[in-house]
């Protein structure tokens, strides 16, 4: 069953726009024929490997099939025309391994325990936490501030689009039901950045993406380079993880920024720096796999595709808590050591595969393009089986196409969609809380403490901005592509 | 874009409609293709859990698929339009209609977009009461004492809703009316839903969630929340050591409670949806339905078509006074 729903989770999460959520609403029908143990490890495979196969159309043809893989596109991309496309995924599949291992050890050990201390994040706490987040939009602006700043609060404005996350109130709906709902974030990913990939593609009349694979294993100094970017981006995405609504579309942006910071030539990043690909890919497993401490422990999903596999355990009779833990530890347990074979299993799968999955990148551009294409709009449109869905992610196809032909960085944008409305909510949840006194985010350690990191933060942001948008201009006037 | 471009559009665009797929068919020989049972919110909650269930059991009956089809977005308007304006009124596709899309919905607007009129319902299948929860080492065992603090300090009382005009902000107000203290004193805060709500209980972060007895089922049980009183006629089978309100000399009479029934387009044939009423009553009763719905928690309490409408128009009714008594009606 792990075998099984690795491979077709992976296959799926290739699938450019068919990210974790998509393949696990996908493939739960056929989950159902099955008794509950073997669907639910049948289940958690197809995210794995979902997860996992997001990385590969990020690094090879420069598409993140879901946000977590935006990052990996960073640095993975420019290896992948420099020839160490195989690397780049070697390295991921082995991040990804060994934060998956780490994440499921510690929910072995940890999971009942861990699962109280995410209760102590109330609203204050969220809010500082999205704060620190918003701080990566900085260094996420490629070379200008500006820009970047600009995209922040266009993404902000098109997450206002919809009822409002606290009032219900209709913001910028002009009185047309389907835009109550919102931008959805999948059409919108999917548009920003398959879409217009297949728009420039055609523009510059692609003959294929090939890109030549000379090595997929990582040599001894690739790893030894990688290594301590794999252990950060693990205990980031595994600690961020825990809190409840911390999704790997989040830490993922926090491993790479660390790294960026942490890095001696901050300017290789963006280039095809080894670490820029190691830190998120390893943060994106921890988070998932940490993700599961909430869910299984107090039955709380973090994101998407987990509300969604919260559901399949629900069907099959199971009621994640801390009861589960007393009430059906054989289930529990068989869960967990499926984990570890299941990770076994992607590790094995996905060396040797890579070579398939390069030969998938070297179609000919007029099979592979309306392939994306087709792909991208059924992916839009499975999220939430609407059409406007699909209009939608046309759209913002052919925005992603302008920005990015001008060189506008386009994850700021895609950050501030997804963490504006969070830090709305919290910042009216806090308010609340208060009676409206804004003293609360002060008078609490954690969230007090996280808002002053922020500021600390936002401060080297700027200063490592400033300095690594002087040192491109030194090298080279090609700015950042994403 | 070049034409080949425009081209691949076309044909990518066509793929899609086809796989959305074309309807039409007569009423003697129903079903004859698979079924759509939309449910206007994410996988995952109570109203998915009951359609999961329902297309599980209609689907081995019938000998077709009855699909789950969710359509997320605008508290629930957006899939209850899709499947009651927009889709054919064939029969094949079913609304999993829930209190907060009709008689909530139609009490809280003057112009709702979505009235009774354009309903036909098959039959209730589910109902469940709402629970007062706080933290599990609350110091208050009892309702009552629980009000008495509320009285005395309503400025302390943080309290959690869905949304603005949800069920816990009826339920809460018709409370606050009936022990007499302002509303406006107290502190409410909006969260995404009973999870949600229940993981800031927990983590001491407001005072008081209510929410239905089956989204509070699991973290009761866990002990991390305890419950004060049940808001139902008379005590619930699933916590027989919870009273009822009414019982504590709270509140008096029960007014809001979860439910979900199956609703078709106003224009669906009858013989349809007589049909589906014959076969959700029967499925009220076999054991084997009974068996998941219990797994899952749910108070199954079915209702047939005309007492369905009878009793969602009742709901209007009342929904429409509080409505307007809270001052939320617009």
């Amino acid at each position: 069953m792990a075998v099984l729903g690795s491979l077709l989770g992976t296959l799926v999460g290739v699938l450019p726009g068919l990210g974790p959520t998509a393949a696990i609403a996908i493939l739960f029908p056929l989950t159902t024929v099955l008794q509950p143990v073997p669907a639910t490890i049948m289940l958690s495979a197809i995210y794995y490997g979902a997860m996992y196969g997001g990385s590969t159309t990020a690094i090879l043809l420069n598409i993140p099939g879901e946000v977590a893989s935006v990052p990996t596109c960073l640095d993975g991309y420019p290896m992948a025309q420099q020839g160490r496309g195989g690397v780049a995924l070697g390295i991921s599949a082995v991040g990804s391994f060994f934060a998956g291992i780490v994440g499921v050890v510690a929910l072995t050990f940890f999971a009942p325990f861990l699962a109280d201390q995410a209760l102590r994040f109330g609203p204050p706490e969220y809010f500082g936490l999205m704060v620190l987040a918003f701080t990566v939009v900085a260094s996420l602006s490629g070379g200008s501030l500006v820009k970047g700043l600009s995209m922040a609060m266009l993404g902000y404005f098109v997450s206002l689009i919809g009822l409002g996350p606290s009032t219900a109130e209709p913001r910028f709906t002009f009185d047309w039901a389907p835009l109550m709902g919102g931008v959805d974030l999948i059409a919108l990913v999917v548009g920003l950045f398959a879409i217009s990939e297949v728009f420039l593609g055609v523009e510059e009349a692609r003959v294929a993406i090939a890109t030549e694979i000379r090595n997929v294993f990582p040599s001894l100094a690739d790893l030894r380079q990688s290594f301590p970017a794999i252990l950060r981006g693990t205990g980031i995405g595994f600690f961020l993880g825990l809190l409840p609504g911390c999704a790997p579309g989040v830490t993922v942006f926090m491993a790479y920024d660390a790294e960026k910071k942490l890095a001696r030539h901050p300017e290789r990043f963006g280039k095809g720096a080894i670490e820029g690909v190691a830190a998120p890919e390893s943060a994106n497993n921890a988070t998932s796999s940490a993700g599961f401490i909430p869910l299984l422990g107090l039955g709380i999903p973090a994101s998407a595709p987990l509300a969604v596999l919260l559901g399949g355990l629900l069907v099959y009779g199971l009621q994640p808590g801390p009861l589960l833990f007393q009430k059906n530890p054989d289930f529990v347990w068989t869960v967990i050591a499926s984990f570890y074979i299941g990770n076994v299993i992607l590790l094995i799968l996905n060396l040797p595969l890579i070579g398939m999955w390069v030969w998938l990148t070297r179609l000919p551009y007029g099979i592979l393009g309306p392939a994306i294409l087709l792909l991208s709009f059924l992916g839009a449109y499975s999220v939430r089986n609407s059409m406007f869905d699909v209009a939608v992610s046309l759209v913002f196809g052919l925005v992603g196409y302008f920005l990015r032909k001008y060189q506008w960085p386009l994850a700021p944008l895609l950050l501030a969609f997804i963490l504006g409305p969070l830090l709305e909510k919290y910042l009216i949840q806090s308010l609340s809380m208060s009676g409206g006194d804004p003293s609360i985010f002060f008078r609490r350690g954690i969230s007090l403490a996280l808002i002053l990191g922020a500021a600390v933060l936002l401060v080297t942001s700027i200063a490592l901005v400033r300095y690594t948008s002087r040192r491109v201009r030194q090298e080279t006037a090609e700015e950042m592509a994403l | 874009m070049t034409r080949r471009g425009s081209r691949s559009l076309v044909c990518s665009l066509a793929a899609v409609l086809l796989l959305v797929g074309p309807a039409g068919a007569r009423a003697q020989d129903y079903p004859t293709k698979p079924i759509e049972i939309v449910v206007p919110f994410v996988p995952g909650g109570g109203t998915d859990l009951i359609a999961r269930l329902t297309a599980d059991w209609i689907g081995k009956k019938w000998g077709q698929p009855v699909l789950v089809v969710n359509k997320p977005g605008g508290g629930g308007i957006i899939g209850a339009r899709a499947a009651l304006k927009e889709a054919r009124p064939d029969g094949y596709t079913v609304l999993m209609d829930i209190h907060t899309i009709s008689s909530m919905h139609i009490g809280a607007w003057k112009t709702p977009q979505l009235t009774l009129a354009d309903r036909k319902y098959a039959g209730r299948i589910v109902r469940d009461p709402m629970v007062f929860a706080v933290k599990a080492d609350a110091p208050w065992k009892t309702l009552k004492e629980f009000s008495e603090w509320v009285k005395a300090n309503p400025t302390e009382l943080v309290w959690s809703t869905v949304g603005p005009s949800g069920p816990s902000r009826y339920t809460a107000y018709d409370w606050f009316t009936q022990i007499g203290v302002d509303p406006a004193k107290t502190k409410m805060v909006i969260t995404e839903g009973a999870a949600d709500s229940f993981t800031k209980l927990a983590g001491g972060h407001i005072v008081l969630s209510i929410h239905s007895v089956a989204e509070a089922f699991a973290m009761t049980k866990a002990g991390k929340i305890k419950l004060l009183a049940v808001l139902s006629p008379s005590r619930v089978r699933y916590l027989p050591d919870v009273p009822t309100a009414e019982e504590q000399g709270v509140i008096k009479g029960t007014r809001i409670q979860w439910w979900a029934a199956a609703a078709f387009p106003a224009a669906t044939p009858d013989p349809i949806v007589r049909k589906w009423e014959a076969a959700l009553a029967e499925m009220a009763k076999d054991p084997q339905f009974l068996a998941g719905a219990e797994r899952l928690n749910m108070n199954i309490d079915y209702l047939g078509a005309a007492e369905t409408r009878a009793f969602v128009e009742k709901e209007v009714e009342g929904y429409t006074e509080m409505a307007t008594k809270i001052g939320i009606r617009r």
